[in-house]
């Protein structure tokens, strides 16, 4: 009874996987039931992903029909229903605030973090767009608190494993006194009823109406950009009255034209913490396609090798990897560098070696783009027009670039032989977001004065 | 526009004369070529002729010499893929336990063109069944899916008087000596017409074999296999 209450609560299961788990007994009150996949019009529609499409190409021998876009999560068929339990917030009652220590914001980002409180309150919806390196997470924590005091059920979703697996433990350590979970494929953790929720977004699938606030990190990344799937799972995973907030430091074309819209609210911050500029990107024309490393660009290489800092050369294709790396190593044989994709298991320890000084530079796809800090860093792109690098993945590899506060600056180097409009969006938003920071850097010497 | 169902990229229509003239329905596998050679295709002319494994030479395996000492005769199956590789088991995965059922098409030619060669020349095609309680959760039969056009006999069904775990969690050894699994529901006398056994995966051979030892206690002719996989 119990349990059932806890598995289900806010979520949704079906018949088999609730008989996985031990529940058989699917007589209680508050239970509710709702078909897992409707046919309507010769289409069928699964209640779970939002999947949608003629129904003859996914039917069974017994005349029923499935959705093939979730099987993972356990097939649902026409004959099969979802259950749930309404989210009935049975939280512990705090009485005095949860933030243990107060993080230290910049009088902007205390703006910011006010707006953000403010949209919690009033259940509404708000874009946080702060460049690389402002601190959004700090930011929030003001409007979690407030949602925690008020007993609301509150998710953080991002798209990335990697950034769940690093948001989780600075939200524990801020929000010590409340039970937290965090959700993945494979994460080995049991699921378990909590008030505090970090999730890929994938996991917002198995919940339905749950939500007070959801906040879902790097709205941009692959994979919840143009997804479909994903996008219907988030809508559904919250409350119908509750607040949305998305972080981003790129907002995407989609996201933009709804600003410009005024379909959702912002809240821009083109500032980073240390109050320095963005690092402007340098784009480098080349004339000769077949050599890999012209001499245009080997003299940046040089000047970085020279000046003894760490340097990320990105790539557009896994199998670009390795000729660029051994050309690398023929050219300074003396420096050691590594190559790093996806597919590398010990990614985390080449990056921890380039932290350290033992390599001076790393070869990469874009799969470095987000959530790395390495002081003094300075950028290379090798062939930046490739389809691969839009303008948020752009502006992401730009952001690796100065965020110490104490070396604020750095090469960002795009190298292309055809201009392509993601470049040039790219370096148009950067000059966007400088020239905001330098007007609001303007107007607080004046204030201060 | 069709979409190859692993991967899917958009699939090229590859119209050709000799199609049109053949005045035949224009039939394609939902399969893209890139994916179709993950797959490792076992070849015939140095599989072990006992059990269709894949070697380097055409021998007899150990297995196979193994059930010579303890049958009369042995089976000669016919495999096409390799299943002990991950993308082969990536697709049985998929399409038996997530069970998504289009996944049936990939094969289904392969499949089928084997067992017209044997039908023409008189031969009855008898299908392994899936037990009961699996055939309710997964709702399809995956060799019957495998062969949509081909008449079937279904004279096989699965004894339900023990409580069965599936052959997948079983180890070796215990498969090799589990008792008859399946019953008999086909005519009493088969009349030595000749038998082909259709499954999906050739693991030990015991399913097969136990199968082959009930159709002959019905008096028929001689009896072969074919699994897509080994």
């Amino acid at each position: 009874m119990e349990k059932t209450l806890n598995l289900l609560m806010g979520r949704q299961l079906s018949s088999l996987q609730l008989k996985a788990l031990g529940i058989v007994a699917l007589d209680l009150a508050e239970l509710k039931q709702r078909p897992a996949v409707t046919v309507k019009k010769g289409r069928i529609f699964c209640q779970r992903c939002g999947f949608q499409a003629p129904r003859a190409n996914y039917a069974l021998p017994d005349k029923s029909y499935y959705c093939p876009a979730c099987l993972a999560w356990g097939r649902l068929t026409t004959t099969m229903s979802l259950y749930s339990i309404p989210e009935a917030n049975d939280f512990k009652k705090y009485s005095q605030d949860l933030l243990e220590k107060k993080p230290r914001l910049s009088l902007w980002q205390k703006k910011a973090a006010k707006e953000l409180l403010q949209t919690v309150k009033l259940k509404q919806e708000r874009l946080l767009w702060a460049v690389t390196g402002a601190g959004k997470t700090e930011m929030l924590f003001e409007a979690l608190n407030f949602a925690l005091l008020n007993q609301q059920r509150v998710c953080l979703a991002t798209p990335r494993v990697d950034v769940c697996n690093e948001l989780y433990p600075r939200l524990c350590q801020a929000f010590p006194k409340v039970k937290s979970s965090l959700l993945y494929q494979n994460s080995g953790q049991e699921y378990d009823y909590t008030q505090l929720v970090v999730c890929t977004v994938h996991q917002l699938l198995r919940f339905y109406h749950a939500f007070d606030l959801l906040v879902i990190d790097e709205v941009d990344a692959f994979p919840y950009v143009n997804d479909r799937q994903l996008h219907y799972a988030v809508a559904h995973a919250k409350k119908i009255n509750s607040s949305t907030l998305y972080l981003t430091a790129t907002p995407d074309r989609y996201l933009k034209q709804q600003i410009y819209q005024n379909k959702l609210a912002v809240t821009c911050l083109p500032l980073r913490y240390h109050r320095h500029l963005l690092p402007e990107i340098t784009l480098v024309k080349l004339y000769f396609p077949k050599q890999k490393i012209e001499e245009r660009t080997k003299k940046y290489l040089a000047k970085w090798i020279k000046n003894k800092t760490p340097f990320l050369v990105f790539v557009p294709q896994i199998a670009l990897l390795k000729p660029i790396l051994k050309e690398l190593q023929h050219l300074w044989p003396a420096i050691n560098g590594e190559c790093v994709s996806a597919l590398d298991p010990d990614r985390l320890q080449k990056v921890k070696n380039l932290r350290a000084g033992i390599d001076r530079y790393l070869v990469t796809t874009t799969i470095l783009e987000r959530g790395i800090t390495i002081t003094r860093l300075n950028v290379m792109v090798l062939q930046a027009d490739a389809p691969i690098f839009s303008e948020t993945v752009l502006v992401q590899i730009a952001g690796r670039v100065g965020r110490d506060k104490d070396y604020p600056s750095g090469d960002v180097i795009f190298t292309y032989q055809e201009m392509t409009s993601a470049l040039r969006a790219a370096k148009k938003q950067i000059k966007l977001l400088n020239q905001k920071a330098k007007q609001l850097l303007k107007n607080d010497e004046v204030s201060t004065l | 526009m069709m979409k190859c169902l692993l991967c899917n990229a958009t699939l090229a229509f590859d119209f050709s004369w000799r199609w049109f003239f053949s005045f035949q329905i224009f039939e394609t596998v939902p399969l893209c070529e890139k994916c179709h050679q993950k797959f490792i295709a076992i070849a015939g002319e140095t599989s072990c002729p006992g059990c269709g494994r894949q070697q380097k030479q055409r021998k007899l395996c150990q297995d196979c010499l193994r059930w010579r000492k303890l049958q009369t005769e042995l089976l000669y199956n016919k495999a096409f893929y390799v299943y002990a590789e991950p993308n082969m088991r990536a697709y049985f995965e998929a399409y038996k336990f997530q069970g998504d059922y289009r996944l049936r098409q990939i094969f289904a030619k392969t499949l089928q063109d084997h067992c017209k060669k044997y039908l023409r020349r008189g031969w009855l095609v008898v299908v392994i069944p899936v037990d009961e309680q699996t055939l309710a959760t997964r709702g399809f039969d995956q060799v019957v899916g495998f062969l949509p056009d081909i008449p079937k006999k279904m004279y096989l069904y699965h004894l339900k008087k023990f409580d069965r775990c599936p052959q997948s969690h079983k180890s070796r050894q215990e498969r090799l000596a589990t008792p008859q699994p399946f019953g008999y529901r086909g005519p009493a006398d088969l009349e030595h017409k000749n038998i082909l056994l259709v499954d999906d995966i050739y693991t030990t051979g015991s399913t097969l074999y136990h199968a082959r030892e009930l159709l002959l206690a019905h008096n028929c002719g001689c009896v072969r296999s074919v699994t897509l996989a080994r």
